[in-house]
């Protein structure tokens, strides 16, 4: 009697969960794309220079947690038509677009790392390392881009990591790995 | 049927709090001990893998210390109703105590971690647990083993968003209830109560099961007792494996450590899979050191000792371990060689004083029974 309730109320809530986000997590979907993230995260919404709100044509949201630890996830989309015309219409060159916008918006990008590329869902996504420079110190971040022809824009996927914001000396080796663990959640249509 | 004292249970709990004291002396010495695990979703890479281990194992303390409370607990309200104690006077004996350790929590525990007052750790937890069990403990013992098992089989799903955390009073509930956390000072908690109710659930059933059975079928207990501590340490590796239901923490990668990184804030099932199955080998232990003959006497005596007198044992170990006053941060730090001698001779110094407490008890019981 007891293992039949335990197991009906457990296995019932597994049911109602199937398909959802993982425990502690929440969907977000809009602009074109659905990504995970985690429920003890802020969450924020913007355009591409963080002034105004976003639109279809292009915007950013992001994700951050701060205690001792730092992670920030977000993603930024642009539709073609609102990428300069003087830069390649590519993953690479909406990268290198969003890194303009990015130094526009005050933030201090350090090092770039080559570009690299892998396959996502039957997309080819171009991705690298950086570095965010704050305070004299270097943040190592990744990224990622490609082009989502079902909803004809530019996906960009980014991750910052710092384990000890007290320590920022102790560099992550987890982007990498956090940073993969977010592209495996986004998707689009 | 009565049991009297049941000397496994004391070397278990005794074993445990040996282990926790390792955990708080290398907290508070130790610059790069771990923790938060739960409410860090990556484990800190800068752990090696000593440094990550000398953290991972004292996991067994709050589960296995939980888990006791609930047997004892059992125990100790069927001796009451046996010699005759109604059933309110009991009820109010389990308030008391609640109160005292949140009082002590307060008064003791909080300004040792250098934390606010308000701080929720392992000793407000229980005394609130014993406040709920105050009444709770009147459902039928099939009742307590369903909630305890719904609550810690499905505690993951519970979504408390309805409850603002703009007001501090919200943020504070979710705090208490179910989510750890250190985000907004002074509403600090560690030991939510949800997800602990299940494990002290589990204790009062196992309790009451030991009421129930004579001591001669406790001493043939130890191959249950093993073979269910084996049986969850093999499901632990199965939900670590599937990486999906019963994980609070994700298994980013395949590194050792990854597999061992659980959620403990709160505890997720993966978590007390490996905790409570270490808590059922540590009673298996005990019991083959009582049919041995080895009960009482020389290290299962010391380790007895300390299980006999916890919180004495708890709030002791503290302020010995710590060895400064309140909000003075440490002036320098231990390796991890000499944390461990400091633990060592510290555990010395304990065993001498919960001895000499365990008789200080044993002539004043009335006026020493909350401690």
């Amino acid at each position: 009697m007891v293992f039949t309730l335990v197991g009906a109320v457990t296995l019932g809530n597994l049911w109602l969960h199937i398909g959802g986000p993982p425990l502690g997590y929440s969907r977000y979907n809009g602009f074109g794309f659905s990504i995970d993230y985690s429920q003890r995260m802020t969450m924020r919404e913007g355009d591409l220079g963080g002034y105004g709100p976003p639109t279809d044509s292009a915007g950013t949201v992001s994700w951050s947690r701060q205690d001792k630890e730092l992670e920030q996830f977000g993603v930024f989309w642009v539709k073609p038509e609102s990428l300069s015309t003087n830069m390649d219409m590519t993953p690479a060159g909406a990268l290198d677009q969003l890194f303009g916008y990015i130094g526009i918006s005050g933030t201090m990008i350090g090092e770039r790392g080559e570009m690299e590329t892998m396959t996502k869902d039957g997309h080819e996504v171009v991705y690298q390392t950086f570095t965010v420079e704050e305070s004299g110190i270097s943040i190592p971040g990744m990224i990622g881009a490609w082009y989502c022809e079902a909803s004809g824009e530019y996906l960009m996927l980014y991750a910052v990591h710092v384990p000890d914001i007290y320590h920022p000396e102790i560099i992550s080796q987890w982007v990498e790995t956090i940073w993969l663990g977010h592209l495996a959640t986004l998707t689009c249509p | 049927m009565t049991v009297d004292r049941l000397g496994f249970i004391d070397f278990a709990r005794g074993l445990v709090m040996m282990l926790m004291a390792w955990d708080h002396v290398s907290g508070f010495w130790n610059q790069v001990h771990g923790g938060l695990e739960g409410i860090y979703a990556y484990r800190n890479p800068s752990l090696d893998f000593p440094l990550f281990m000398s953290r991972f194992i004292t996991h067994f303390c709050a589960p296995t210390f939980i888990f006791l409370t609930g047997v004892s607990l059992a125990l100790s309200v069927k001796k009451r109703l046996s010699r005759g104690d109604s059933q309110r006077d009991i009820s109010l004996h389990i308030i008391k105590r609640g109160l005292v350790l949140l009082a002590l929590a307060i008064l003791l525990e909080a300004p040792a971690f250098d934390l606010p007052y308000l701080y929720f750790g392992v000793i407000s937890c229980i005394g609130a647990c014993l406040i709920i069990f105050s009444v709770y403990r009147r459902l039928p013992v099939m009742a307590i083993l369903a909630v305890s098992l719904i609550i810690i089989l499905n505690h993951q799903w519970l979504d408390l968003g309805f409850i603002s955390m703009d007001a501090a009073w919200g943020h504070y509930l979710r705090r208490l209830i179910h989510e750890p956390g250190f985000t907004l000072s002074p509403y600090f908690s560690l030991y939510p109560i949800i997800p602990w109710l299940g494990v002290m659930g589990l204790g009062w059933v196992f309790g009451s099961y030991l009421h129930g059975i004579g001591k001669d079928r406790i001493s043939k207990l130890k191959l249950p007792l093993v073979a269910t501590g084996a049986a969850s340490f093999a499901l632990f590796f199965v939900v670590r494996y599937f990486n999906g239901y019963g994980n609070l923490v994700r298994r980013w990668s395949d590194d050792i450590l990854d597999w061992l990184y659980l959620s403990k804030y709160p505890p997720d099932i993966a978590f007390l899979l490996w905790t409570l199955g270490g808590t059922c080998l540590f009673l298996a232990l005990g019991l083959v050191i009582e049919d041995r003959g080895w009960s009482g006497r020389g290290l299962a005596g010391v380790v007895q000792t300390f299980g006999r007198v916890p919180l004495f044992f708890y709030l002791t170990h503290l302020w010995l371990y710590r060895l400064r006053l309140p909000g003075v941060p440490a002036p320098f730090y231990l390796d991890l060689p000499q944390t461990l001698g400091l633990w060592a001779v510290g555990l010395v110094v304990l065993w001498l004083l919960c001895s000499r407490y365990e008789r200080l008890k044993r002539r004043y019981p009335r006026f020493l029974q909350y401690i």
